[in-house]
């Protein structure tokens, strides 16, 4: 056996899950088609945002690489949602995207116990009896052996890009495809299925009118990193400007010549980054939409285009993009495509990511139907701990749906399945206001301590903010509104007597606290004072959220057997016991969860499941 | 969705005797709490509270709300984890009207029980390992109740005005979600709208309140309206109240009053359900004074839904008469005896009524079926039969949920108005779906989504 796990792939999953493995001591093999190609960002050049920046901060409490891949190569920082309140601001940053694929490379090859190989691989080996994967096959004919191996194929499996007319093979434009994985799969018997995105026109930032658009600063950078305490990165900035009822009038007249809407693409795409003939098409009444015009890195005039995703033809994209105030002359460098790519059906892994077919095979990124840098990193990390574990006969590590987003991602794939690409959004999880990103740290880093990815220098920190936090808890809650303070500020009257916590839940006292507290920030860090705060201002209405959450909690956790029988559960539905062979879920709230079960048959479920234990 | 077999946690009430008329109905209440909950509709609380495992409670059970009295009963305790179901258990044995059971089961709702899902006593006492799965073979009933699931159906069987409204009241509340999530999903900068608007939160609120609102009229139809017979002894209230009887559908077969104090029956007028009383005869029998009988029609009266004031016309207009009729200015006035040719022409507005010959009754059944009308809510459950769908939905736990759903908007309105940020609002909007999920289906965040990506142009 050549290697004890190999990682197919070199985008955010691959990097993720191929760190994790050699990080936790297995001797790891990176199979790639290109070097070239590792960590590029192949759509928006930036990381983050709402949800996503607390997907990239739970990666990086995890132990993995993609906070401080960005902290490194970020040109530019914002906050979003700071108006939302704070259980939902995240952070964004636009990437140097040359720079930020440099920096995973460097990361990949610093790595002990992870090689580098490149090669396209175009079949699994697979035990004699079916049960397990024992390593790949590639184009070249190299058979290299693997008790695991995480899929991450991205967009290329099988993928054909589409610009109006024009169609042909390619994962990325100017990249070939994945040739045969996909059809490999197919008669292995997994459910494949077709997934399509976009990405907008890069165009040169010499033909561009900045006079004509709209400027957009950034903030003082701050980290993504727990690792990391201050940056020092150069602020670029954007620009905003937008199309018009003429842009509107030639994409209409296009049409007729796109993949899309002349029905040459099968497979679905997002709605929630949609095309803007989409957006013309949906919304009609809409007589401009914004375009932001963001730099690709400092060291390339290529310039992005976000908003004017498209696959319609060169032609029309040229005439579309040049009646847009500031690109009345612009150059494209790269125009806008659709591609369109081979994903497995996620409902086939368990909750560990982890193949229900396949003994050792791990899935994870854009091959689950998901899509997005952050939800294919968490994903990578996740499948590539469970991967390692699953080498030492362990229990595979699952993440609840209280604990991070990374929870709500993996179990809202394996349960409910990916019919257009998945994007994560708060509002997919039950319990955001417990998943801030600022408390990723405490959420996640014991857990990557007990598995042995965090650092030294990681725990000695995670123990410093813990402690640190912990001490400004104690000052605000012990800190007594007197007589004196309401003197000094009538608006604290209704708390005389309380706690200064008890006065931070009031929304109209938000700033309070450095009036109760003066000297608290001295000799301590901001981002423990923040924290501890949000804490005090959150605890209400986090025990309200938890107490909505609950409703179903106890027999939500009852694990189902692995090969549980279905179709022996007397009175279950004929078309829920097929819909549960499918999904094959871990757990009871899992099942309950799965489109077409009823609470009759999660109520079956539990009475077998009942039944079973007493049994033994 | 309806509520969910796996949260035991909830109490849960059902009829456990078959509907329909018999010697004796029996109620069961179960579940963590319950024996609290039934003492907090029982005239005597603290025994029914503090009662041991097996004991036998005698007393009456009465509407958490008005206080009003419904049967009186007798409850068995069973303590957890002793017991049929292994958990808090009240069974209340009652008279056994359809009537009384249908009332009972209401406060039980009212007081915070969860009607009980098909086969849900069977399966918490397997749960429980009260049963074995032979015996637990009643959870075949289970699977019966799947199709109950469907929010469609569940919607379709809460019949023809109401669904319409909670289906309206429901996408109301997917769109103020929408509305809120792609605040909370996306930034200004990639096309989500500016602030959250408080008037969209107080026509949302409206509109559920006008929907608890309506629920009192349903209450009505579950329960009947309460319209008294006044009037002065000899005035004919007995003769008018047993021609309505006979003449008027009867709905409840001479069902006597629990207590000696009145006599009542159930009669429907124009698909109005009444719960007639006559206040004559007993007192009298009794040999109280004239003034205190006329002091008790007055107590009555004044908690009816509607009183018919009767008037002998031979005897004409009293004083006592006045001094009612400015107390109760809206009676409906009947001007009795009218053939008997020494009673006077009938005033304005009274209406000339032969109790003895029937004279006159279309006309007062009308003037009685007009002035219940609003209490019944006619303009939301337009006829009769209607009148009888809503009736089974008519709840008083529905009205809780609407109740509940309105108080987490006024929250979310009053959150708003004070600066509170979003994210913490969305959970007071999340509340009020998990209250209108009950009833109306639960509303999932793939919904929200789609209404999101419908209604909003998103995405950079």
């Amino acid at each position: 056996m050549d290697y004890e796990a190999i990682v197919i792939g070199g985008g955010h999953a691959g990097i993720e899950a191929a760190l994790a493995l050699a990080r936790l001591g297995r001797r790891t093999l990176m199979v790639t088609q290109d070097l070239e190609a590792i960590g590029r960002l192949s759509c928006n050049p930036s990381v983050g945002g709402l949800s996503k920046g607390n997907l990239v901060r739970e990666v990086d409490a995890l132990g993995g690489q993609m906070g401080l891949l960005i902290d490194a190569s970020m040109i530019q920082y914002r906050v979003l949602g700071r108006s939302r309140g704070p259980a939902v601001q995240a952070p964004r940053a636009q990437a140097d995207k040359a720079l930020y694929a440099a920096l995973a490379r460097r990361a990949l090859e610093a790595q002990a116990g992870l090689d580098l190989f490149m090669d396209t691989a175009v079949d699994l080996l697979v035990s004699a009896d079916g049960a397990r994967v024992e390593g790949v096959l590639t184009e070249r004919g190299n058979r290299i052996g693997c008790r695991a191996l995480v899929l991450t194929t991205g967009t290329f499996m099988e993928a054909r890009l589409f610009i109006g007319e024009w169609s042909g093979p390619g994962g990325r434009l100017g990249e070939r495809p994945a040739a045969g994985l996909g059809e490999a799969l197919r008669r292995r018997g997994f459910r494949v299925g077709r997934l399509k995105t976009g990405t907008p026109a890069r165009v040169r930032s010499g033909s561009l009118d900045y006079g004509e658009m709209e400027r957009q600063e950034g903030e003082a950078p701050e980290p993504f990193s727990f690792l990391n305490d201050r940056l020092t990165r150069p602020s670029l900035p954007c620009w905003i400007t937008y199309t018009n009822e003429e842009t509107h009038a030639i994409i209409r007249s296009g049409l007729g010549r796109s993949p899309l809407y002349g029905g040459a693409i099968s497979g679905r795409g997002p709605r929630y980054c949609p095309s803007i003939e989409d957006k013309v098409v949906r919304f009609p009444g809409r007589p401009r939409h914004q375009v932001f015009v963001e730099p690709e890195g400092e060291g390339t005039d290529e310039m992005y285009l976000n908003g004017l995703s498209s696959s319609l033809p060169e032609d029309v994209q040229e005439a579309f993009v040049r009646t847009v105030p500031g690109l009345r002359r612009a150059r494209i460098a790269r125009p806008a495509y659709a591609v369109e790519y081979d994903y497995l059906d996620p409902l086939g892994l368990d909750a560990s990511l982890g193949s229900k077919l396949l003994g050792g095979l791990f899935v994870a990124g854009q091959t689950n139907g998901s899509s997005g840098y952050e939800e294919a990193a968490a994903q990578g990390i996740l499948a590539g701990i469970n991967a390692s574990r699953f080498l030492a006969s362990e229990p595979p590590v699952v993440i609840g749906r209280d604990q991070a987003y990374l929870g709500v991602l993996v179990d809202d794939l394996v349960t409910l399945g990916a019919e257009e690409p998945y994007r994560m959004f708060t509002s997919r999880a039950e319990r955001r206001l417990s998943l801030r990103q600022d408390r990723a740290d405490a959420r996640l880093t014991p857990l990557a301590a007990s598995l042995g990815l965090a650092s030294a220098e990681r725990l000695e920190r995670f123990e410093r903010r813990r402690a640190g936090i912990a001490e400004v808890a104690a000052l605000i809650e012990g800190r007594r509104i007197t007589r004196e303070d309401v003197l000094a500020s009538p608006a604290l009257e209704p708390h005389l007597g309380e706690s200064a916590a008890a006065a931070l839940r009031d929304p109209e006292l938000r700033g309070c606290l450095g009036l109760l507290l003066p000297g608290l920030g001295e000799g301590r860090r901001r981002d423990w004072i923040d924290s501890a705060e949000l804490d005090a201002r959150y605890a209400g209405y986090e025990e309200k959220e938890a107490r909505l959450a609950r409703r179903m909690e106890k027999a939500e956790g009852m694990r189902m057997p692995a090969g549980f029988d279905y179709r022996a559960v007397a009175g279950l539905s004929a078309e829920a016991a097929q819909k549960l062979e499918a999904a094959r879920p871990l757990t009871l709230g899992q099942a309950a969860r799965v489109g077409g079960v009823r609470s009759s048959d999660a109520a079956l479920l539990l009475v077998s499941l009942l039944r079973r234990s007493r049994a033994l | 969705m309806q509520r969910s077999y796996l949260d035991s946690s909830a109490p849960i009430a059902a009829l456990a005797t078959p509907p329909g008329p018999s010697a004796l109905a029996v109620l069961r209440a179960a579940g963590p709490g319950s024996i609290e909950l039934a003492a907090s509709c029982f005239s005597r609380p603290r025994a029914l509270a503090s009662a041991r495992h097996r004991e036998l409670v005698h007393g009456r059970l009465l509407d958490p709300a008005t206080g009003e009295e419904i049967d009186e009963i007798l409850a068995a305790v069973f303590r957890a984890p002793r017991g049929p179901i292994g958990e808090d258990c009240v069974e209340l044995s009652l008279h056994g009207s359809p009537a009384v059971a249908r009332r009972a089961l209401a406060a039980l709702e009212a007081a915070g029980f969860a009607p009980a899902l098909p086969g849900e006593f069977s399966f918490r006492a397997f749960l429980n390992g009260k049963l074995d799965l032979v015996e637990a073979e009643a959870l075949r009933e289970l699977v019966d109740a799947g199709s109950e699931g469907a929010r469609a159906e569940a919607l379709r069987r809460l019949g023809g005005g109401l669904s319409a409204r909670l289906a309206a009241l429901r996408s109301g509340l997917v769109g103020l979600l929408a509305e809120l999530e792609a605040r909370l999903d996306y930034d200004e900068e990639e096309g989500a709208p500016a602030g959250l608007e408080a008037r969209s939160l107080g026509a949302l609120r409206a509109e559920v309140e006008a929907l608890a609102a309506s629920y009192a009229a349903g209450r009505l139809y579950e329960s009947g309206a309460r319209v008294v017979v006044a009037g002065r002894p000899n005035a004919g209230k007995s003769s008018l109240f047993n021609l309505l009887l006979r003449e008027e559908r009867s709905i409840v077969a001479g069902e006597p009053g629990t207590t000696r104090d009145w006599i009542e029956a159930g009669i429907e007028v124009e698909g109005l359900p009444i719960r007639l009383v006559d206040t004559a005869g007993l007192r009298e029998a009794e040999g109280e004074a004239e003034a205190a009988g006329v002091a008790r029609s007055r107590d009555l009266a004044a908690r009816a839904e509607a009183v018919i004031y009767v008037v002998d016309s031979v005897a004409g207009l009293a004083p006592e008469d006045e001094a009612f009729l400015a107390a109760r200015p809206d009676a409906i006035r009947a001007w009795n005896k009218v053939d008997d040719p020494r009673g006077g022409p009938a005033p304005e507005p009274f209406l000339p009524l032969s109790a003895a010959t029937g004279a006159g009754l279309p006309a007062l059944a009308a003037a009685l079926a007009e002035a219940l009308a609003p209490r019944f809510g006619r303009a939301a459950v337009p006829g009769g039969r209607a009148g009888e769908e809503a009736l089974r939905v008519a709840s008083s736990r529905q009205k809780l949920l609407l109740d509940r759903a309105a108080a987490a908007l006024a929250a979310a309105e009053r959150g708003l108005g004070r600066g509170a940020a979003l994210d913490a609002l969305a959970l007071d909007l999340r509340e009020a779906a998990d209250a209108l999920g009950e009833i109306t289906g639960e509303v999932a965040s793939e919904e929200v989504l789609e209404a999101v990506f419908s209604r909003f142009c998103l995405g950079k």
